[in-house]
């Protein structure tokens, strides 16, 4: 049998910059890593900690955050509460035994497909290296 | 007049605001763009001033709702041919060029492109990448549709008749060559001319000695240079590549030969400085301008912050980009008089803006005046900046005159607030 770990990871992509970011990676054929699964959201504040959470929880290997570059926010500020909760959101992941590194924010433009790629297939490798999420088959959750 | 159809001509920034602006109010739209994409010039910039904000997440969500609108009758490769009639009932002949691939099957995976055995100059791209006879002219292009260029294709041009590599290609059956230009009849109640600019032509003035020396670029060279989509993905790769150290930006080319000021040339050429600073923090920038024109309430504190960086900007009289042995050198006549040398890697030279190919044409079409410098001719440039001598005939953006894109937006919500409010 083959036992090498393929990761699930849950990729939160706000809809002005970063979803267009990864539509400009696939039509310009850029490789991508399977792992990614793609949610769109209008804005990465959007993003509160019980998405976060739960995907974790239920299984995910890691979650991607991926929003526009500061000040380049649609909403003007959306990308700053997304840092700050983000900061907070790291903390408690330790609490619950899991490494803080498998949450991730990043900032990607619509014109930066090749940067969206390279965040994927380096965040994919790192989880890959991590092993699977010790909480997704915990029966006491 | 009653609420009809409008015909908007061009797909640029201020065609699509229009146009949506239009839609959004339940009017129906057609909107024409000559080219195979949407978006204008606008799409062709990474970053616009003065907040360095990325163009393209600014733009690409408008040409998605202008591309999904139900109100918007969108025709690309189509130009205006004629105009008969007047204001509230136009009757217009529309000239709509095969692109002979379907939008409805083609799904964008550029499998077609590969096998095509023609390679030409990509115009979109300045001529720094190369693009095949079927292709979409940079990555990203909306819609993610190709076009055939029926002058480069070996089987449309009629030099290699039995050729369908693309076609073979396909697997979505999307590619028909047996398709025909065709002409289009519409009644309109209002047109919107949103037909955009061109740069002023720089070989014309061979001090600068734009393609004589490598490393002289346009303006608009070096936007897709650094545009992360662009032909090097962002990265600065010179023609004639070793080093780069020291930048001459060059503003008001061609501005004593067209006889204005563009007015955006200092700012863009500020956001250049910004770029090249953020890139390379110890490579020396020189800015040589005429005139100073940073009018505007922010434009003044992004010139201020531009000199803070370090960027040097120089007054002079008269310039000239000169080799000296394998590198270049700018000579120029500072305000004082005095002469002066300077060894530079690379020169950008910011052009004016000039009146889009095809603009004389078009007002003979249309049936209106364009002003001494070749602009469409507006009634009163004071009140009535949007509104041309035929009634219901309105220019907006830099069909009217050199503007930048807070401006060419602002224009086409005026011309859109006449036409709703000449609807009973």
């Amino acid at each position: 049998m083959n036992t090498e770990f393929k990761p699930n990871i849950v990729g939160f992509l706000c809809n002005w910059c970063s979803y267009a970011g990864a539509d400009l990676a696939g039509s310009s054929k850029m490789e991508i890593k399977p792992s990614l699964s793609v949610i769109r959201v209008m804005c990465s504040s959007r993003i509160n900690s019980n998405l976060v959470l739960a995907s974790l929880l239920w299984g995910a290997d890691g979650v991607l955050v991926a929003g526009c570059h500061p000040g380049d926010c649609h909403y003007e500020q959306g990308n700053y509460y997304a840092r700050r909760r983000f900061a907070l959101l790291k903390k408690i992941l330790d609490v619950l035994d899991l490494e803080p590194d498998r949450l991730q924010l990043s900032w990607i433009s619509a014109s930066e497909g090749k940067h969206y790629s390279e965040v994927v297939n380096t965040f994919a490798d790192h989880i890959s290296q991590a092993g699977p999420n010790p909480l997704a088959h915990n029966p006491k959750i | 007049m009653e609420k009809q159809k409008i015909l908007v001509i061009g797909a640029g920034i201020a065609g699509m605001k229009a146009s949506l602006l239009l839609a959004n109010a339940g009017v129906d739209v057609c909107l024409l763009e000559k080219e195979s994409l949407i978006g204008g010039q606008t799409i062709k910039f990474e970053e616009v001033y003065p907040n360095m904000e990325c163009a393209t997440c600014m733009v690409s969500p408008i040409q998605q709702d202008v591309l999904q609108n139900k109100n918007i009758e969108l025709h690309m490769l189509s130009e205006l041919e004629k105009v008969e009639g007047k204001a509230g009932q136009f009757k217009v002949k529309i000239s709509k060029k095969a692109r002979y691939v379907s939008l409805i099957n083609c799904i964008g995976c550029g499998a077609c492109y590969e096998p095509c055995p023609v390679n030409l100059d990509n115009e979109f791209e300045e001529g720094l990448s190369k693009k095949k006879a079927i292709a979409v002219p940079c990555a990203g292009a909306l819609p993610n549709v190709p076009a055939i260029d029926p002058e480069n294709c070996l089987r449309l041009n009629g030099k290699k008749k039995e050729c369908k590599a693309c076609q073979e290609a396909c697997v979505f059956d999307a590619i028909d060559f047996t398709e025909k230009d065709e002409i289009l009849d519409l009644e309109v109640g209002a047109i919107l001319v949103a037909t955009g600019f061109d740069l002023f032509d720089v070989e014309r003035l061979p001090q600068y000695g734009y393609r004589k020396f490598p490393n002289v670029y346009s303006a608009m060279e070096f936007e897709r240079l650094y545009a992360q989509n662009g032909p090097t993905e962002g990265e600065l790769i010179l023609r004639k590549d070793g080093g780069l150290k020291s930048i001459g930006i060059i503003h008001c080319v061609g501005r004593k030969e067209q006889g204005y000021c563009s007015g955006v040339c200092c700012m863009y050429s500020a956001k250049f400085a910004h770029f090249l600073k953020h890139k390379i923090p110890d490579a020396k920038i020189c800015e040589f301008y005429t005139d100073l024109c940073i009018p505007g309430k922010s434009h003044q504190s992004f010139y201020e912050e531009t000199c803070q960086k370090g960027v040097d900007f120089i007054h002079n009289e008269t310039i000239r980009v000169e080799s000296q042995k394998d590198s270049l050198q700018i000579t120029y006549r500072d305000g004082n008089g005095s002469d002066s040398v300077l060894p530079i890697d690379m020169v950008i030279l910011s052009p004016a803006m000039i009146p889009g190919k095809g603009t004389e044409q078009l007002a003979k079409a249309l049936g209106i005046n364009l002003d001494k410098h070749g602009f469409f001719n507006t009634q009163n440039e004071q009140l009535s900046p949007v509104s041309t001598e035929r009634e219901g005939i309105f220019v907006i953006g830099c069909a009217e005159g050199p503007k930048d894109i807070p401006d060419s937006v602002s224009q086409a919500e005026a011309a859109v607030g006449k036409i709703l409010a000449s609807f009973r």
